[in-house]
C-alpha cells in the first residue's frame, strides 16, 4: 500500500519540468503580487551576473558570479548566489563560493540579511538603506564550524550604480580591522 | 568596477554616494533648465 500524496505533489512518476505549486519569481510582471513591504528593496530583485575579485591566501584572484534575489509574494526576498574561479588566461577553473540566504525589509528602511554558506559561515546582518538604490550592511551574529577560518564580523555594502549590481564584502579576523574579502559588478540578465 | 581590484564596502559606500549625488545633481540642473523659459517671459 503507497503512502498518501501531499497535495500539490504529483502522484505519479515525474515525466517533465517539476514545478512546484509556489513559485518564485524575479519578474515583477509576473507570479504573485509584489508586497509593499518589498518596496525599499525591490531594485535588488532579479538575476544578476558578472565579474568580481576575491582575497585570497595566495593572493586576489578572480571569479564569475550569478545571483538572484526572488519573492513568492511574502515580504522578504530569497537570495542566491554561486561563483566560479577564473584563471589567469580568463578561463573557468572551477566552482568557487555559494551561498544562500533571505533578505528581510523591517520597518522604515532597515533590513536584514541572513546568509550561510556550505564553507561553514552563517551570518545574520542587520543594516539600513543608505539611499534608494544602496544598502550597507553588518553583522549582528556570526557562527562559523571548526574548519572555517576565523571570522568575527563582516560588513556588506550593495548599490545599483548605472544599472549595475556592485557590491562588496569585507570580514575581519579575531580583532583585526575589517578588510576587502569580495567585490563584483553584476549585470542584470532578467 | 571589474578589472579594477578588489574594492572594499567603504569605497564603494562613496561611490554609491556620489552616484546618488550625480543623479540628484542631473534633475536638479533638469529642474533649472525648465524653469528657465518661464523667467525670461
Amino acid at each position: 500500500m503507497s503512502a498518501p500524496v501531499p497535495p500539490g505533489l504529483p502522484t505519479g512518476p515525474v515525466q517533465g519540468p517539476t514545478e512546484l505549486p509556489v513559485v518564485d519569481t524575479v519578474d515583477v510582471r509576473e507570479g504573485p503580487e509584489v508586497a509593499h513591504e518589498l518596496l525599499s528593496v525591490l531594485p535588488l530583485l532579479g538575476e544578476w551576473h558578472g565579474e568580481g575579485q576575491a582575497a585570497g591566501a595566495e593572493g586576489d584572484h578572480r571569479f564569475g558570479q550569478w545571483v538572484r534575489f526572488a519573492h513568492d509574494g511574502r515580504d522578504f526576498l530569497t537570495y542566491e548566489s554561486r561563483t566560479w574561479r577564473i584563471g589567469e588566461d580568463g578561463r573557468v577553473v572551477g566552482p568557487d563560493q555559494r551561498e544562500s540566504g533571505f533578505l528581510r525589509p523591517r520597518d522604515g528602511d532597515e533590513v536584514e540579511l541572513l546568509v550561510s554558506s556550505p564553507a561553514g559561515l552563517v551570518e545574520i546582518y542587520v543594516g539600513t538603506a543608505r539611499t534608494t538604490t544602496s544598502w550597507e550592511l553588518d553583522t549582528d551574529v556570526l557562527a562559523r564550524t571548526p574548519d572555517h577560518p576565523d571570522t568575527s564580523r563582516a560588513k556588506r555594502l550593495y548599490g545599483i550604480v548605472d544599472g549595475a549590481l556592485l557590491y562588496a564584502v569585507d570580514r575581519a579576523a579575531g580583532d583585526q580591522p575589517l578588510r576587502p574579502t569580495m567585490s563584483a559588478r553584476l549585470e542584470r540578465i532578467r | 568596477m571589474t578589472g579594477m581590484g578588489l574594492v572594499s564596502a567603504w569605497v564603494l559606500i562613496t561611490l554609491t554616494g556620489l552616484a546618488a549625488l550625480g543623479f540628484a545633481a542631473s534633475a536638479w540642473r533638469a529642474t533649472r533648465s525648465d524653469r528657465r523659459p518661464e523667467r525670461t517671459r
